[in-house]
């Protein structure tokens, strides 16, 4: 049952009653791909964060930093 | 046949499931037995929990964003932000800005961020778009044939930017958009749009591109009046025998039974 629970934790709330009755591996493959996502997501922003510093004007990058909380 | 249309329904489900998490959908066929409503709650939350996710890192960039000329956002949208980001942001911005960056962005960028967009939270946004703006998205979409983003878009804006946007589909991409559209009660008007003597070519395209279940499925959510015209003008004997084998194979024979 533990897959069930990371599925639906992930996703802060009760499955649906048509997903909550798939075998577990299934609800795996489910959970895997949110993840997956999520981290994606992640990358993102991390990459984002990296550049985006050296596309902003000179003149305003200490307030944006500051506003990031950089 | 009721079963053989949840099954076509679960197949569209799944279908956009798959984009929500950007997974080939291959990898979740074993939702096509699972009812279509239940993989159309799940996609809802998986969505929720991805734009929840980082919420506090994009609200701090939302919030310096107001500090940054909007030429300069629309530069670090492409370069720094990508499509996913800028997506995100999209829908925490308010409508003005989001308009002015949008409209200093290039199409085929605004396609990016558009298929990693869900166009509720960016409605205010999406709604204040110039048409000119949704037509160029909308031929870039196509282009692609990423009929998914287009069908999230038609049920997800306002009918008049939806109209602008899908005004150029022909009877093939209409096929492929229908399939996928969140809402199908809008289906009619779509059929509808197209001259009734052209409903055979529904038909030939869904013998030459194989979207059989895309043309059952729409036949399925037309009022019955207007499946009748659909199918009595659309089949001639050639098709109307193709039509019916293809049927018996998807469970759903009664849908060409009009007469």
């Amino acid at each position: 049952m533990t897959t069930k629970r990371t599925l639906a934790q992930q996703l802060d709330g009760p499955l649906p009653a048509g997903i909550d009755a798939l075998p577990d591996d299934q609800q795996q493959v489910l959970a895997d791909a949110l993840s997956q996502a999520r981290r994606a997501q992640a990358e993102a922003l991390q990459s984002a964060g990296e550049s985006a510093l050296s596309h902003i004007p000179f003149f305003i990058r200490r307030a944006v930093r500051k506003a990031v909380g950089l | 046949m009721t079963g053989a249309l949840e099954r076509l329904a679960a197949r569209a489900e799944t279908v956009k499931l798959a984009r929500a998490v950007g997974q080939p959908e291959e990898r979740f066929a074993f939702l096509h037995d699972v009812p279509p409503a239940c993989i159309r709650a799940l996609r809802d939350q998986m969505t929720e929990a991805l734009h929840g996710a980082h919420q506090p890192v994009l609200r701090k960039l939302v919030s310096a964003s107001g500090l940054i000329p909007v030429p300069v956002l629309a530069t670090l949208a492409q370069k720094a932000f990508g499509p996913l980001l800028s997506a995100r942001l999209a829908g925490m911005l308010d409508g003005d800005r989001g308009v002015a960056i949008a409209q200093k962005l290039p199409a085929p960028f605004l396609a990016d961020v558009a298929a990693e967009l869900d166009p509720r939270r960016a409605v205010h946004i999406i709604s204040a778009l110039p048409a000119a703006t949704v037509t160029d998205v909308s031929r870039e979409l196509r282009r692609r044939e990423d009929w998914i983003t287009l069908g999230r878009f038609v049920g997800g804006v306002p009918a008049e930017i939806a109209e602008a946007g899908l005004a150029e589909l022909n009877e093939r991409q209409v096929l492929e958009v229908a399939f996928v559209i969140d809402d199908k009660s809008q289906l009619g008007t779509l059929v509808e749009r197209v001259p009734g003597d052209r409903y055979d070519a529904f038909v030939r395209a869904a013998d030459e591109y194989d979207l059989w279940h895309a043309l059952f499925d729409l036949l399925a959510h037309l009022d019955p009046g207007l499946r009748a015209t659909v199918v009595s003008r659309g089949l001639d004997d050639d098709l109307r025998e193709r039509a019916r084998t293809q049927a018996e194979a998807l469970g759903v024979t009664s849908l060409l039974d009009v007469e």
